[in-house]
């Protein structure tokens, strides 16, 4: 059984970089862990997935569709994207910022209504948005709004990582300079979940 | 978190366990090969970079100076494969790096190294990428091993991975024979916990000694070698037959039938097994060619069903089925040749699940994935791949685009440059260095201008000969190389028009402008693509010109590295203080 959570976003939001920090974690933790990504055509703006497992039989690097337990995204529409990811009871953190793609800043589309994405989102899954941008311009530094919805998924969703691992896991993975900064948005991101993190732990 | 170096723990040090346990890193697939290639006391890494093999490179391009061992990115894969021999047959364990197309320019000298086999090992670590995540095709490269008759090991993980990196070295030398290892981009690009052995000192080879009757590949010597090749493969085939990669597990009451998973599709049958909560033995193949054919011999005895499971073709299923005949095994095989399996794109649990169940004759799951999102497409507006901004190509490209406007043909090539297309600059483009072979090939048939593009990097890979081949045969194209001095698309690894090696040391950079002028080009000029005039002057000028004209636009990339310390990247997987 493996814990599924997949991480979305904009290339260069650090996507990959919040999956690895969930993957340093469990390896800390002495789990079974996948990390999977695509790398390549994969560059700053394009669209980015990352699939992380952790548990004690893992198979395989990627999420199947339908099996998600949770997903971390960066940006509305891409949560949207890979829906198809989400299980029944999926939770979906969700920066409220949106990234505008190039051909709506090219005028050759437009950006979908954000209302409409959230209504879609909110028929998929439980969704939790959080202006993880904005706390994390508060604590230091914009770029660590993966670090605030890390934080958040520590508080609000069911996993078999403390809140202390996966924050070790967000240290490990940042140069030393940036520790600070990631450790308070990571702090501000737990604080936005308002209660108790479950304890059913598979 | 801020992008950035990553901060790391030196292997060995503060990560092993309190029982003295082996230490556990978080590596990228590559990184264990690159791991497994250090554990294996390799001498010599030769490469040149692609999806999904580059960062195997990249890992050990930092660490060179800490081990001791050689380091190139060799101009294209034949050249890699031709120095890796080179070391081999030095006495250096040699490790060669590509992507699975870059096998078929490496295949000339392949097919030959078969023939002649190695003393101390080389191991080429061929990476295919199902789905075409990074290429313009999938190619299934054990169907190379199969047929240059060079055995292949196929990894489930990245801890496989790097332990048959290593172990690749010792079954080199053991049957005296190259051998592949194909990782897939799901291996090559996924992360998991690998633990670390001690990487051992570099052994330093005693220098060629020259062997005339299997090195020099005449008639005369290919009639003795071709015998012995067949008989070498026999051999290697006994020895992986007690391969310990290779393993047959039961999971709950199997009756008589068996799945046969090769490499990574091992995983995706397990967690199908485990959502049907259906019941099998499963043989994990890491040796599909040569198959190992006593022991899938005895599974298929064993059973009266047997499903083979494999990514891309069905290379161990006809295996298979050609072994059951032979042996008079009376066993249903079933996979891709019954149409249960798909041979297009990458094998995931959920394209496996349905194939599956049905094979094993069980219900799917009422929650299978049906491949709809369900989710309204209105909402969805595609990120497509973009030049960076700044880009000097974008810039180039809107200066031809004035001078020929859409009456031009125009070859591409690949790199960043090929998003082109996107801008109606790109007419075709098929294989690397093929632009100005299609240049040469179409101004002889049209009255067109042709203008090709191609990269500094792909134009020393195999663009020059389609420029020689354009001049000599009176070919009247335009050929205007993108020069931003590094190989771009793959993350800024140097070659031969960047003016330093794989390992940071001063190299004499080939101007482009000189190998055009001495092979006789018509026109040479050398333009700075963000100056528009310059550019659609010096386009027009080419174009006019009768003959073989070749404008170089040369403006580095808006991501290179040009400072002396930023030339060798952070090596993200720091093994550096382990071993030795």
């Amino acid at each position: 059984m493996s814990n599924d959570l997949v991480v979305t976003g904009v290339g260069g939001q650090g996507a990959l970089l919040a999956a690895n920090a969930v993957g340093e974690a469990g390896t800390a933790a002495g789990m079974e862990t996948r990390v999977g990504e695509i790398h390549g055509m994969s560059q700053r703006g394009g669209s980015v997935i990352a699939h992380v497992r952790v548990g004690e039989d893992v198979h395989g690097p990627m999420v199947p569709t339908g099996r998600g337990d949770a997903m971390i995204a960066l940006e509305p529409m891409e949560a949207l994207r890979y829906a198809e990811y989400l299980g029944p009871d999926a939770v979906v953190l969700v920066n409220e910022t949106t990234e505008m793609p190039l051909p709506v800043q090219q005028g050759a589309a437009e950006y979908p209504d954000g209302d409409a994405i959230m209504d879609e989102l909110h028929s998929l899954g439980e969704v939790v948005p959080v202006d993880a941008e904005g706390i994390a311009r508060e604590a230091g530094d914009k770029i660590a709004a993966n670090a605030v919805l890390l934080g958040a998924f520590s508080a609000r969703v069911a996993f078999p990582l403390s809140a202390e691992q996966l924050l070790g896991g967000v240290e490990t993975m940042v140069p030393d300079d940036a520790v600070e900064v990631n450790r308070r948005a990571f702090e501000a991101g737990r604080e936005v979940i308002d209660r108790e993190r479950p304890v059913s732990i598979p | 978190m801020s992008e950035g170096t990553q901060e790391t723990t030196p292997a060995g040090g503060d990560d092993a366990g309190p029982d003295g346990e082996q230490p556990t890193e978080l590596l990228l697939g590559n990184e264990a090969i690159a791991r497994g290639a250090l554990e294996g006391g390799v001498g010599s890494v030769s490469a040149y970079p692609g999806t999904p093999s580059t960062e195997i490179g990249d890992t050990l391009r930092g660490l060179s100076d800490d081990y001791g061992f050689y380091m190139e990115y060799s101009v294209n894969e034949k050249a890699a494969l031709e120095t890796g021999i080179a070391a081999a047959y030095s006495g250096l364990r040699s490790l060669v790096v590509m992507k699975h197309v870059g096998l078929n320019v490496a295949a000339d000298t392949f097919m030959s190294l078969a023939h002649a086999g190695v003393d101390t090992g080389l191991v080429m670590v061929v990476a295919d990428d199902p789905n075409m995540w990074s290429s313009q095709n999938e190619q299934d490269t054990r169907w190379y091993a199969r047929f240059a008759r060079v055995p292949v090991l196929e990894p489930t993980d990245p801890q496989e991975a790097k332990e048959m990196t290593a172990a690749a070295f010792e079954l080199s030398e053991a049957v005296g024979h190259p051998v592949i290892v194909r990782p897939t981009t799901r291996i090559s690009h996924t992360r998991a916990p690998v633990s670390l052995d001690e990487i051992p000192e570099v052994a330093r080879g005693d220098g060629y000694d020259p062997d005339p009757q299997r090195h020099v590949q005449v008639p005369a010597h290919g009639r003795q070698l071709k015998p012995k090749l067949l008989q070498r493969i026999e051999e290697v085939r006994d020895v992986l037959e007690d391969s310990r990669f290779n393993q047959v597990e039961t999971i709950g009451d199997p009756d008589g039938v068996g799945v046969l998973a090769s490499g990574i599709a091992y995983n995706y049958v397990r967690e199908s097994l485990d959502w049907l909560d259906a019941d099998a033995d499963v043989f994990k193949l890491a040796t599909p060619y040569p198959l190992p054919e006593n022991r899938v011999g005895s599974f298929l005895r064993a059973h009266d069903r047997v499903l083979v499971v494999e990514e891309l073709d069905p290379v161990v299923e006809d295996s298979v089925r050609s072994l059951a005949q032979r042996a008079g095994v009376d066993v249903e095989i079933a996979g891709k040749q019954d149409d249960r399996l798909p041979t297009a794109f990458e094998l995931t649990t959920d394209r496996l699940l349905e194939p599956m169940a049905s094979f094993l004759g069980v219900q799917p799951p009422e929650n299978a994935p049906d491949g709809e999102d369900d989710v309204d497409d209105d909402l969805l507006v595609g990120r497509p791949p973009q030049f960076c901004p700044g880009c000097p190509h974008e810039q180039l490209f809107n200066g031809i685009a004035e001078v020929v406007g859409e009456d031009a043909i125009q070859p591409g090539d690949i790199g960043c440059y090929t998003l082109g297309v996107n801008l109606g600059m790109v007419d075709i483009q098929f294989a690397m260095g093929a632009g100005t072979g299609f240049a040469a090939g179409f101004a002889q048939f049209n009255d067109d201008p042709v203008v090709a593009t191609i990269g500094d990097s792909t134009f020393f890979h195999t663009g020059i000969p389609g420029l020689v081949n354009a001049v000599y045969n009176g070919a009247d194209a335009t050929i205007v190389v993108l020069d931003n001095r590094t190989t771009a698309m793959t993350g800024q690894q140097p070659n031969p028009s960047t003016g330093w090696t794989a390992d940071g040391e001063d190299a004499p950079a080939v101007p482009i402008e000189d190998v055009a002028r001495a092979v006789g080009a018509d026109y040479v000029d050398v333009v700075d693509p963000y100056d528009p005039d310059e550019v659609t002057d010096s386009v027009e000028q080419a174009v006019d010109t009768d003959g073989v004209s070749v404008v170089v636009s040369r403006a580095p990339c808006v991501l290179f590295r040009q400072d002396e310390g930023d030339r060798i990247q952070p090596v993200e997987a720091d093994f550096g203080g382990d071993g030795a």
